[in-house]
C-alpha cells in the first residue's frame, strides 16, 4: 500500500516522466450509498469519465477519490497505476485494464455498501414504472440484452447489480456505464463510444457506454420488479422465452445473490417476496433482436 | 435411513424453507445447497415436522385429496426418500454412524493403463496407509529405506489398513548421506507424475502437500486452488499439473530469474487479485524433512509461509489449437476446476470470487511438451 501522490512528480519509484500534476478531477458520483470522484492526468480522459458516470453525478465533495496515474508513453511496464484514496488498486501497462479495474473496484464498493439490501448479480431495466430483472451467470449476455432493450425504449437501471429493498422490494438504480465486451460489439455497433484517438486504447478490451448516450432519458427511476427473465446465451439454440416455475425462480435469484450465505434466511424471504410479485421466464438468446422482440411482447402483455 | 410406514421424518434444523405459490425452496445451511420442490413435494416437506409417521401422513393426504392411500404411497415415500438422500432429514438414530471411509480421492481421474503398467513393473518394497479425514489412501515406495522414511514422516497419520487403495507412488533412491543421487526421486499420483527431483525432501514435501490437499476439500474458510505455483517476490502464478514435465525442464532457468517453484501447493485466493501460498497443516514428523534437507542441502525457500502476492494468473492446458488468452467463460470453468474446496467454501461464493479474479488475472492456455514457450509465457505473466 502506497500513499497516492498529491502531484505526480512526487511519485519517486519508476519514472514520473511528464512532470505533470493532476489536470482533471471529475464530478462527484454517488450511487447506491457509495460516492467517489476520479482524478486523471488527461483532460479528454477526465471528460470521458464524467460522461460515462454522468447519470450518477451529484454536487458536493466526494468521500472517496480514485487517482489514475499515467507515467507517460516512455514507460513500457507499469505505465498506469490506479489508486483508491491512498490504496494502490493496480499497476499495469494496459490502459484498458486500468479502466476495467476502476469499474471493478466501484462495483465491489457499491456491493460492499449494500447494508441489508438484497443485491442480485443481474441487469435491470424499467418499463412503465415497473422493473424487469435479468439474472444470469457471467457471459450470459445480461449487458447485451439490457443494452438492446434500452436501445428499444426501456430505461436502464443497471447491467451488473440489482439492489432491492427487502421490505418494499423496490429496485434502486445503479446506472453505471454499460460494460460491453468485444463479443457484443457487432450487434451493438451503434453504441460504440466516439472518443479521441488517444483514448481508444482505454476502450480496446471493453466499451464503457453511458446509458445517456443512447437517449437523454435512458436511465429509469426506482421501481418495483414485475418481471424476472433469467437469461443465458447459447449460439447453437434458437432464441426462446419459456415460463419459469416459482421455485426455480427463487433458486435462480438465490444463486445470483451476492453473499447469499451470509444471511440465507433473510435473503430467501426477500427473494420469495420479489418472486411473488413477478411474472417469471427463462430466456435463451442466440439472436439479440429476436430476444428483444420476445421480451417487449411479454412486457406489452402486462 | 430406512423409509417405511413407521418412520417419523423430521426436517433438519439447518434447513430454511420458503414457500412461493405452493412451491417450496429449501436451503441447507450445513451444505450451502438449494433445493427446489414442486407443490406436491413441498406439501410433503411441510409435514416433516416430527409429529406423524409416514403411514399416518399417507392416510391424511389420501383423505385430504379424496384418493386411496395406496395411490399416494409411492409418491410420498419417493419424496421422503429424496429428502433423505439429500440429507435434509434428521437421522432417526441419535447416534449417527461414522461416515464410510472413501476409497479414492475425488480427483484421481481415469488411469492411463500403459503408464500404470510401467509403474507397476518397478520393484515395490511395500506401502503405508494414511487416514485423511474420511479418506484412506496408500503410498508405496520402491525401496525399503524409502518406505522407512515414509513410515517415520507420516507416523501421526499412518493406520493399519493394508486393504486401502494405493494412490501414490514414490520412487526414492538410496544414497549415502551427503551424496547426490544418481537417479531422480519421483512422486506419482495414480499414473501422473507430480514431481521429479534430486531432492528427497522436495519429493516428500510434495507428497505432504498432496495429502494435505485432500483435506482442503473440507476447509470452508478459505478458497483454495491447486496446481503448481511459481513465485517471485511480488507475484504468484498457478500452472496446471499437466505441465509438470515442462516445468521440470525449465526450472533451473526459472530459478536463475528468481522464480521459485512449489510442487503441489494449496494457494488461497484472497480476493482483489491477491494470492497466498499456504503451508500444509497435515500432522507429519517435520524432523524427517529437516534432516533430509540438511543432508541433501535442499533449499527451503517455498516450504515456509510467504505473504500475499499479486495473482499473476493461471496457465492451463490448451485445447488442440487454442493457445493464448482463454475466453472469460472458459477461464471461469478452467479455474473452477482447480478449486480444492468447492463444496466446503460454497460453490456460489467460489464462482463469484473466481469471476472477480479472472477479471483481474489472465488465464492463458499453453501446449504441453513445449517448455521454451511455457518458459516465455510464465516469465511474461509473472512480470505483469
Amino acid at each position: 500500500v502506497n500513499a497516492a501522490p498529491d502531484a505526480v512528480t512526487d511519485w519517486s519509484p519508476g519514472q514520473p516522466s511528464t512532470g505533470e500534476a493532476w489536470v482533471y478531477e471529475t464530478s462527484r458520483f454517488s450511487t447506491c450509498g457509495y460516492d467517489f470522484s476520479i482524478r486523471v492526468m488527461d483532460v479528454e480522459l477526465g471528460r470521458f469519465l464524467d460522461d460515462a458516470w454522468a447519470p450518477t453525478a451529484v454536487p458536493g465533495e466526494a468521500t472517496h477519490r480514485y487517482s489514475l496515474i499515467d507515467r507517460g508513453a516512455g514507460v513500457r511496464r507499469g505505465r498506469f497505476s490506479l489508486y483508491w484514496d491512498d490504496e494502490l488498486v493496480v499497476t499495469t501497462g494496459r490502459p484498458s485494464r486500468a479502466l476495467g479495474m476502476l469499474s471493478w473496484h466501484v462495483n465491489r464498493q457499491v456491493v460492499g455498501n449494500r447494508g441489508d439490501r438484497l443485491v442480485l448479480h443481474a441487469a435491470g431495466a424499467e418499463h412503465r414504472g415497473r422493473a424487469l430483472v435479468i439474472p444470469g451467470v457471467m457471459e450470459a449476455g445480461k449487458t447485451t440484452l439490457v443494452a438492446g432493450l434500452t436501445r428499444r425504449g426501456l430505461r436502464y437501471l443497471t447491467d451488473e447489480a440489482v439492489f432491492i429493498d427487502p421490505v418494499t422490494t423496490c429496485v434502486r438504480p445503479y446506472p453505471k456505464p454499460l460494460s460491453i465486451d468485444p463479443g457484443s460489439w457487432t450487434v451493438l455497433s451503434s453504441l460504440r463510444p466516439i472518443v479521441p484517438p488517444a483514448l481508444a486504447p482505454f476502450l480496446c478490451e471493453q466499451w464503457q457506454v453511458p446509458a445517456t448516450s443512447i437517449r437523454d432519458d435512458a436511465v429509469g427511476p426506482p421501481c418495483r420488479p414485475a418481471w424476472i427473465v433469467a437469461t443465458s446465451y447459447d449460439a447453437a439454440r434458437p432464441t426462446t422465452l419459456t415460463e419459469l416455475s416459482a421455485s426455480d425462480a427463487v433458486v435462480t435469484l438465490a444463486e445470483s445473490t451476492f453473499d447469499f450465505d451470509a444471511a440465507p434466511t433473510r435473503h430467501l424471504e426477500a427473494i420469495a417476496a420479489v418472486v411473488r410479485g413477478c411474472r417469471r421466464y427463462r430466456l435463451v438468446v442466440s439472436d439479440l433482436d429476436r430476444a428483444c422482440d420476445l421480451v417487449l411482447e411479454l412486457l406489452e402483455e402486462n | 435411513m430406512r423409509i417405511d410406514r413407521n418412520l417419523v421424518p423430521v426436517a433438519r434444523s439447518s434447513v430454511v424453507a420458503v414457500e412461493v405459490e405452493g412451491e417450496h425452496v429449501l436451503y441447507d445451511e450445513r451444505t450451502a445447497r438449494l433445493h427446489s420442490l414442486n407443490s406436491t413435494a413441498g406439501l410433503i416437506w411441510s409435514c416433516c415436522d416430527g409429529t406423524v409417521t409416514l403411514g399416518e401422513l399417507v392416510d391424511e393426504l389420501a383423505e385430504a385429496f379424496g384418493t386411496s392411500p395406496r395411490h399416494l404411497r409411492e409418491d410420498v415415500f419417493a419424496a421422503v426418500r429424496r429428502f433423505a438422500d439429500e440429507d435434509l432429514l434428521e437421522m432417526g438414530d441419535p447416534i449417527a454412524p461414522a461416515p464410510e471411509p472413501r476409497s479414492s480421492p475425488a480427483d484421481l481421474g481415469t488411469p492411463c493403463e500403459p503408464c500404470l503398467a510401467k509403474l507397476n513393473a518397478l520393484g515395490w518394497a511395500g506401502s503405508v496407509t494414511v487416514q485423511l479425514g474420511e479418506l484412506r489412501t496408500g503410498v508405496r515406495a520402491t525401496s525399503a529405506a524409502g518406505l522407512a522414511l515414509l513410515q517415520q514422516m507420516l507416523a501421526p497419520i499412518v493406520i493399519d489398513d493394508p486393504s486401502a487403495a494405493i494412490h501414490y507412488a514414490m520412487v526414492l533412491s538410496d544414497r549415502p548421506p551427503g551424496r547426490q543421487a544418481r537417479e531422480l526421486d519421483q512422486l506419482y499420483f495414480g499414473h501422473r507424475l507430480v514431481v521429479r527431483t534430486r531432492s528427497r525432501a522436495r519429493a516428500l514435501r510434495a507428497l505432504v502437500s498432496r495429502l494435505d490437499g485432500h483435506l482442503d476439500s473440507t476447509r470452508p474458510e478459505r478458497l483454495l486452488v491447486g496446481g503448481r505455483a511459481l513465485v517471485t517476490d511480488d507475484a504468484l502464478l498457478l500452472v496446471s499439473d499437466d505441465f509438470a514435465t515442462d516445468l521440470d525442464a525449465v526450472e533451473p532457468r526459472l530459478r536463475r530469474l528468481g522464480i521459485a517453484v512449489s510442487d503441489a501447493p494449496s494457494v488461497e485466493l484472497a480476493g482483489g487479485g491477491k494470492a497466498v501460498l499456504t503451508v500444509p497443516s497435515l500432522a507429519v514428523d517435520q524432523r524427517v524433512l529437516a534432516a533430509l534437507e540438511e543432508a541433501d542441502a535442499t533449499p527451503q525457500e517455498l516450504d515456509q509461509p510467504v505473504g500475499a502476492r499479486r495473482l499473476a494468473g493461471w496457465v492451463v492446458r490448451s485445447r488442440p489449437s487454442a493457445t493464448g488468452p482463454v475466453p472469460p467463460a472458459d477461464a471461469l470453468s478452467a479455474t473452477v476446476a482447480t478449486v480444492r474446496n468447492l463444496q466446503a467454501f460454497g460453490s456460489g461464493s467460489a464462482i463469484e470470487l473466481l469471476a472477480d479474479e479472472v477479471a483481474i488475472a489472465p488465464v492463458e492456455a499453453a501446449r504441453r511438451a513445449e517448455p521454451a514457450a511455457l518458459f516465455e509465457l510464465v516469465v511474461a505473466l509473472l512480470q505483469g
